[in-house]
């Protein structure tokens, strides 16, 4: 009530900014016409007046009325034609021609570089904008590029947990046994995703390709994501009022083991392992005493079906000749699934997720030719929860885990008395947890600040502009620690209770910064030189980047600086070649080592545009270079060898009683040539469109990835001392990419509708492995992410099966445990490391993304899929599950398709391809249903659009894991947090 | 105008960017600091003492150095409660992760210290050392310390390569061939005899530097080297040389008169000095909970101490056990073992062995290493009984309900009763002992007796008989009986009994099997535990003991004898071979 209230309050005041300017005197109704360059009417024009939010819409007969007053300026910013601006004089009805771009309609890309035109790269991008990232995203933007930007392949593992933001990206697969991560840019600065409001984004864009990465040096191997955020424009003005409001829910929470499941299992462990029986199952059939024999539902008791979800932001821009801004704020809360359900008293802690961002993009014209941006991104969040760990996040999954598999029996939760219930063995009670421990609250806080200036040199040169710029974000996290103690009783037989622990309410706080700090400063800057001249073009390019990274506790900084230089021709606007050189050194390696150089050409002909046949476009493109990366896993500064002074445990004590004697001791040799990994890139790719409406792009890729990092495995341990690793690993990485896109209009009705697939595998060419005695020991040969294990063969199931069976180095068999296979049974019969064998991949062969939209009138329905297939996980069932209870060796109730149970064994948990399934899955991301008021009816009461909309995230998943599980994100509601699915209600209003 | 002005400042400004210090490549070379250097450590006599003193580090000198097992869990005297430990089951080798800390470990430390004293010795003339004493120390340190990690070596793997200089990969020959074992014995005892011979330790060691080396260190571990020469798995001719070398460095010890049993064998363990300890690793004083956490890196010895030592009674995890096969070494009141209960019935009948009431009318080292039902250890009387099959009833504190303790005993040797429980008790030092006295005794009985016979001696030197005896009189137990050590081979019966007995779980018993070359005798066997039920009639209780339930057929094969090179090493370097059977 409180928000709506204050969402009031602030439309309200809007409503009275809007009257001001509509209140300006000596308004004109003025009556125009807009043409084509033939001199024919256009419909459907849009024209609005600059820095104001009045608009008008051309009719058949391509006339329009608008009300303005005198020197206002007419805006037609219509996609495929050029600008037309045109001053309003008394008295005249203005006539404006639209021409219409010579090219095919084209896509303007902000990348690296700088704007460019799609159309004249070699390169394969994928991008995505504005209206793709809100209406795929209800919390965050990540949402938004599963499935959504073809080549990205993001595990949301953890990512749509709440509170726990952990997306990890690949692009095209992997190439390197060391960090495959993309680097991450906000705005030309190296950022991280979780810190911005997806409101903020004007385009997110994935490089994938040497020509497009070279500028990036030693750290564009991986690829790059680019996030540009939204800058003013004088062509359009408004406010914008989104609020959105919802309810999330689990996707799946394990079902838990009531008490007599549960002693029913445990006792069957016991005596499988050797002991002897300790529960009598048959008294918690509810005929018993519930204090004595208590079974707790914790599940029903402590998680709620719904978690309320709001979001509301603020946006405002506009801007004329002089100046032009952009600024945001947003807020957004959630709340944990973590619920009373139980009604007990008190102060229930629920988890909770509050977050604040603010953006505020200024671009000022200082005079004709010198423009300075100013942008700056702040973030508060604060996560908290019951004080049940050491870190607000990760409290969720220990709550959860705590949830789902605390036994059903182990505790009342009161005592008859109305004490909290406990045992010596379990002193943790969950109403003790979720009224009487306290919270934990953690605070991140992020500040981001560029300035820049761009200079127009043309009085030096025609074409020749220069920009520089400085930009800085620091990051902290701290705490907040609010802690009690309870005390548990244990009810004796004769009624007496024992006490556990100690009821302390002084409500001790503690606070102060977690490691996590760290300043990231950038600067650098650019020379820009274009020229045109019959329909040829020529852009060059130069640019200087230095950053500096501190880091907490860690020392020195991490510096990069680079320079590049790029060169682009284009002749006759259909045959583009590209040429980028690189120039990028860091701190972290040898003198004489620290620079590297980097390179890129490419080259694009456009064999066909704008054709009337069924092959309305077709273009080839082409690119090569070489890149680097140098996030290989090792040390820094590996180039020298280092001496430690004794931690304790590795120096001595002589004394009696002993006195601590310090020990220096050397550590490995350095690797004097270590360097970044070199990563040769070719990118092959076609692009066509059929009837101007369906479009398709092919990519061949190819990565050839050296100097890998592997381990120095061949110096033997009896020269007494360990060799930092070499670079000397070597990655293969193939695959194709595409791309389809069909758009057409039918009457009223627009429907588009899309997909992407990237097929990629690795292939690890050396690592320098041992000389192992088996072949099916070698990684080489494999990918990267083959997963080695056991490979079994079925479960003994008599004792004849156990003659001659082998041991293993982690147990002997019995009946009800697999069969492991024994690949060197000629030279041993114990099942050990040398027996393991690839079972299978774990990263997604097959990657894949569906996107659908329509429509009619004010209606609008969107539609997200992605799933990916081929590719495998690893999943074992905990002991105590209900999976387990129903499925574990127990021929006497005819179950023998899963091992027996164990507490003490490992002997049935390795990894072995019996618990390997297949993973293939396709996942409803994101559904959206919208509505839009026609303008007739709004445009009354001074508004530019309403809308409003129903979400869903995350709504369904069709695969076919054990235990319902989630290929990507296995532990999730068993023994984590559990992913969320949302349904949202929302509204958008423009000005 | 206007726009020149501008224009003018925006270039001064990408001036000022380009050109000032702001953009500058020399900001690459920044590195951290670096306080220790090569150079600095052989030019600076502080940190070269601490370059130095850090190598006595790598020899194994912690009880916890394996997490959750002991060197005892390797043959038959321990047993964790689930057993299927791969040193039991036959399932070790090379590479093997669960062994790895007794195999690659030791491989690895070994030789990372064995370079430190080769480097020292090879640069040591460079360091500026205060006085000649220091540096004859230093360089005794350095040849003793590479001795003792070569036995360590040795004594798992029989030939190793042999490495007396610092390799440096990019120069020297990295593909080397195992060296004899002979050769490297010889080498040991150079090293050790130029020690002794150029008095380069000291005799007698001062308080503040209890824990180094001294000359009769040096000679303890040159009698255990030479001891361990002449044994079979490496004297396989039985060279009688070999023998009465071995006999000889064993006396050597004797003779310094520097050294006496400590009367208090129960106690012998918690002394930071005494007259038995000849070298130690001094620790820090712990309480029971606080465990060995103290001078550890890791929380092995923590977890060790307080939870697998203690039984359920004493609110552990009994984690760790002592077997059946262990506790039937301890001899009767008469000096008999229990196998010859009716030859000691004929002697004594008050002091010989009841099976009925197993644990009285025992050598009184049963009660001073081992927790049994009835005894009696800070203040409580142990509980290891079960209900007799049929009756109702819980099973006793310490046998367990949770954790049940399969075997009805636990370690006594390393827990003095002054700690109370898990949670909670004074404090006390648990040094770790390299070498006592009573080591050296035994060495010198059983070399002596292989080279005369039991009641032979070196010149000079008393009779094989007298200091078994002395060892044995010093916890009271009675002389060997003649009727059974007559001759040399019943008497070296007797000794290895010896051996198990004074020395148990003082990581001894497993290597000198191996080296006995009797593992399949000791070792490829039935592992027992005992359940003690509880059966009353009446009011009567009676205590009823099974000592004869088996509990795992533990496996050694005759290959076991040496220890596998780990695979990795073994990939590494073609001349590098394996001993035969892995």
């Amino acid at each position: 009530m409180k928000n709506i209230k204050f969402i009031s309050i602030i439309l309200i005041g809007l409503f009275c900014i809007v009257d001001m300017f509509a209140a300006a005197p000596k308004t004109v109704q003025v009556a125009g016409k807009v043409l084509d360059e033939k001199g024919n009417p256009l419909s459907g024009i849009t024209v609005s007046l600059q820095e104001k939010s009045i608009q008008a819409k051309t009719n058949a007969e391509g006339l329009f009325e608008i009300n303005a007053t005198n020197n206002d300026i007419l805006i037609i910013n219509e996609a495929g034609y050029f600008v037309v601006a045109e001053k309003v004089a008394n008295s005249l009805t203005p006539v404006l021609k639209l021409f219409k771009m010579k090219y095919k309609e084209d896509k303007i890309l902000n990348w690296g570089f700088g704007n460019t035109y799609e159309r004249a790269t070699s390169s394969s991008i994928s991008q995505i904008d504005e209206a793709t990232i809100t209406s795929n995203s209800v919390t965050s933007l990540e949402q938004a590029m599963n499935g959504t930007l073809s080549g990205l392949y993001s595990t949301k593992n953890g990512g749509e947990k709440f509170g726990v933001r952990n997306f990890n990206f690949l692009i095209r697969g992997m190439a390197t046994t060391a960090n495959s991560a993309p680097i991450i840019i906000i705005d030309n600065m190296e950022s991280a995703l979780d810190m911005i409001d997806f409101n903020e984004i004007a385009n997110v864009t994935v490089l994938k390709d040497a020509s497009a990465l070279a500028i990036y040096g030693m750290r564009g191997a991986n690829g790059a994501i680019l996030i540009s955020t939204k800058h003013g424009s004088e062509l359009t003005h408004g406010f914008e009022i989104n609020v959105s409001s919802g309810v999330q829910s689990a996707v799946k929470i394990a079902d838990r083991l009531n008490s007599a499941q549960y002693t029913t299992l445990y006792n069957e462990a016991l005596v499988n392992d050797g002991s002897a029986a300790i529960y009598d199952p048959i008294k918690y059939d509810g005929t018993q005493s519930a204090y004595l024999f208590p079974d707790n539902d914790l599940k029903q008791k402590f998680i709620s079906n719904v978690a309320p979800y709001q979001y509301y932001n603020l946006k405002a821009h506009g801007g004329n000749a002089i100046a032009q801004y952009f600024v945001s704020a947003a807020y957004l809360n959630q709340n944990g699934l973590f619920a009373n359900n139980a009604g007990y008293d008190g102060n229930f802690q629920n988890s909770r997720l509050d977050k604040f961002n603010f953006r505020s993009n200024v671009d000022v014209n200082i005079n004709k030719t010198l423009r300075c941006s100013i942008s700056i991104g702040a973030l508060i969040d604060q996560n908290s929860s019951a004080n049940y760990g050491s870190d607000a996040l990760t409290n969720n999954n220990s709550l959860l885990n705590y949830i789902v598999n605390q036994p059903a029996n182990a505790s009342p939760l009161l005592n008859e008395n109305g004490s909290l219930g406990g045992t010596a063995q379990y002193k943790v009670n969950p109403v003790g947890v979720f009224f009487k421990t306290g919270v934990r609250s953690d605070e991140r806080r992020m500040l981001n600040s560029k300035v820049s200036a761009t200079q127009d040199l043309s009085f030096l040169l025609k074409g020749l502009s220069a920009e520089v710029f400085y930009g800085f974000e620091t990051y902290n996290k701290q705490y907040l620690t609010i802690s009690n103690q309870y005390a548990v009783f244990k009810q004796n037989t004769d009624n007496t209770y024992t006490q556990f622990g100690i009821d302390d309410t002084k409500l001790l706080r503690s606070s102060g910064l977690i490691g996590d700090f760290s300043k990231y400063t950038q600067w650098g800057g650019r020379l820009d030189y274009k020229k045109q001249w019959n329909n040829n073009t020529l852009k060059l390019l130069y640019m200087f980047n230095q950053s500096i990274e501190s880091v907490a506790g860690d020392t020195p900084d991490y510096v990069y600086l680079g320079q590049s230089v790029r060169g682009e021709f284009g002749f006759q606007n259909k045959l583009f070649v590209d040429a980028t050189v690189t120039n990028q050194g860091s701190n972290n390696y040898n003198k004489g080592k620290r620079m590297g150089w980097f390179y890129a050409a490419g080259a694009s002909y456009i064999i066909t545009e704008n054709s009337q046949n069924a092959l309305s476009y077709l273009k080839t493109r082409a690119n090569y270079g070489l890149l680097g990366n140098d996030q290989t896993g090792g040390s820094r500064f590996a180039y020298r060898q280092t001496w430690s002074y004794g931690a304790s445990g590795s120096g001595y004590a002589f004394g009696s009683p002993n006195a601590w004697a310090g020990g220096t001791f050397s550590n490995a040799l350095g690797n004097a040539g270590a360097t970044w990994e070199k990563s040769q890139k070719l990118n092959v790719g076609v692009d066509v469109e059929f009837f101007n409406k369906l479009s398709l792009s092919v990519d061949y890729f190819k990565e050839h990835r050296t100097d890998i990092l592997v381990p120095a495995s061949y110096f033997p341990s009896f020269m007494g001392i360990d060799m930092q690793p070499v670079n000397q690993g070597i990655v293969d990485n193939n695959g194709i990419e595409l791309i389809a896109n069909y758009k057409t209009t039918i009457g009223k009705l627009q429907v588009n509708v899309g997909g992407n697939m990237t097929y990629a595998v690795n292939k690890i060419i050396d690592l320098k492995e041992l000389d192992f005695q088996y072949p099916w020991q070698f990684r080489k040969g494999n990918s990267i992410d083959t997963r080695f294990g056991y490979e079994t063969n079925g479960i003994y199931a008599t004792s004849a099966d156990l003659t001659n069976a082998p041991v293993s180095s982690f147990g002997i068999p019995t009946i009800g445990d697999l069969n492991y296979v024994n690949q060197n049974a000629a030279d041993d019969n114990v099942i050990d490391d040398r027996d393991k064998i690839a079972l299978g991949n774990s990263l997604p062969r097959i990657i894949f993304g569906f996107n659908a939209g329509i429509k009619y009138g004010g209606f609008d329905l969107n539609a997200q899929l992605e799933g990916a297939s081929k590719f495998s996980v690893l999943v074992i069932p905990s002991t105590f599950s209900t999976f387990t209870y129903s499925n574990r060796w127990n021929p006497a109730l005819g179950q023998t398709n899963f091992p027996r149970v164990s507490i003490a064994s490992d002997y049935n948990t390795q990894t072995s391809n019996f618990w390997q399934q297949d993973a293939n899955f396709l996942s409803v991301s994101a559904l959206e249903l919208g509505y839009t008021i026609p303008t007739s009816i709004i445009q009354k009461i001074k508004l530019n659009q309403v809308r409003f909309y129903l979400k869903g995230n995350n709504l369904y998943t069709f695969s076919n894991i054990r235990e319902g599980r989630d290929s990507e994100a296995l532990s999730a509601g068993f023994s984590q947090y559990p992913l969320l699915k949302s349904f949202v209600a929302g509204l958008s209003v423009k000005f | 105008m206007k726009t020149i002005k501008y224009t003018i400042i925006a270039l001064s400004i990408m001036l000022v960017f380009t050109r000032c210090e702001l953009f500058d490549p020399a900001m690459l070379n920044q590195q951290p600091p670096m306080d220790i250097t090569e150079e600095k450590i052989f030019s600076d006599y502080n940190l070269f003492k601490q370059y130095s003193d850090q190598a006595y580090s790598y020899i194994p000198g912690h009880l916890a150095r394996m997490w959750s097992v002991m060197v005892p869990n390797f043959g038959d005297e321990m047993r964790t409660m689930t057993g299927g430990y791969p040193f039991n089951t036959g399932g070790w080798n090379g590479s093997n992760a669960l062994v790895a800390p007794e195999i690659a470990t030791i491989w690895t430390n070994s030789y990372a210290g064995i370079r430190k004293c080769n480097q020292i010795l090879e640069r040591i003339d460079q360091v500026p050392i205060p006085t000649t004493a220091l540096k004859n120390r230093h360089i005794g340190e350095a040849l003793f310390i590479r001795a003792f990690l070569y036995h360590e070596l040795t004594k798992r793997w029989g030939d190793v390569p042999y490495i007396d200089y610092t390799q440096n990969p990019q120069v020297d020959d990295i593909d080397i061939a195992r060296t004899p074992y002979d050769t490297i014995v010889a080498r040991q005892v150079a090293d050790l005899d130029r020690i002794s011979a150029e008095n380069l330790l000291l005799v007698d060691l001062p308080d503040q530097d209890n824990g180094r080396a001294s000359i009769g260190a040096a000679r303890a571990l040159k009698s255990r080297i030479l001891l361990y020469a002449a044994r079979p798995l490496h004297n396989p001719t039985n060279d009688i040389k070999k023998w009465e070398a071995a006999a000889n460095a064993a006396f050597e010890v004797i003779n310094m008169n520097k050294y006496a049993l400590y009367s208090d064998y129960k106690n012998l363990f918690f002394q930071t000095t005494c007259s038995e300890i000849i070298m130690n690793r001094p620790r820090k004083s712990f309480n029971s909970e606080g465990g060995h956490n103290d001078f550890l890196t890791s929380s092995g010895g923590k977890s060790l101490w307080a939870r697998f030592f203690a039984s359920e009674g004493f609110g552990g995890w009994q984690g760790l056990a002592v077997t059946q096969n262990c506790v039937d070494r301890f001899e009767d009141a008469n000096g008999f073992p229990l196998a010859d209960s009716l030859l000691s019935r004929s002697v004594d009948p008050t002091k010989a062995y009841n099976s009925k009431d197993p644990y009285t009318n025992r050598d009184p080292r049963f009660k001073a290493s081992i927790l049994y039902n009835g005894r009696t250890f800070a203040n409580r009387t142990l509980d290891y009984t079960i209900p007799y099959p049929g009756q109702a009833g819980v099973n006793g504190a310490d046998r367990g309900v949770k954790l049940v303790n399969l075997f009805s005993y636990n370690l006594a040797k390393y827990w003095p009763e002054s700690m109370a429980g898990r949670w909670s008790g004074t404090s006390t030092y648990l040094n770790y002992i390299f070498f006592r006295y009573g080591e050296i005794l035994l060495n010198y009985a059983e070399a002596q007796n292989e080279v005369g016979g039991p009641e032979s001696s070196v010149a000079g030197g008393p009779s094989v008989r007298q200091v078994l005896t002395e060892l044995r009189a010093r916890v009271g137990q009675p002389e060997i009986p003649v009727q059974i050590s007559g001759d040399k081979n019943t008497m070296r019966e007797r000794i290895w009994n010896e051996f198990a007995v004074e020395l148990c779980f003082e990581e001894h018993w497993w290597y000198d099997v191996l080296s006995w070359k009797a593992g399949e005798r000791f070792f490829n066997t039935m592992i027992y535990r005992t359940d003690v039920y509880k059966k009353i009639t009446g009011s009567n209780v009676t205590l009823i003991y099974n000592t004869k339930i088996p509990f795992e057929q533990a496996v050694f094969k005759p290959y076991m004898h040496l220890y596998p090179i780990p695979d990795n090493e073994i990939f590494k370097s073609k001349n590098l071979i394996n001993n035969p059977g892995w």
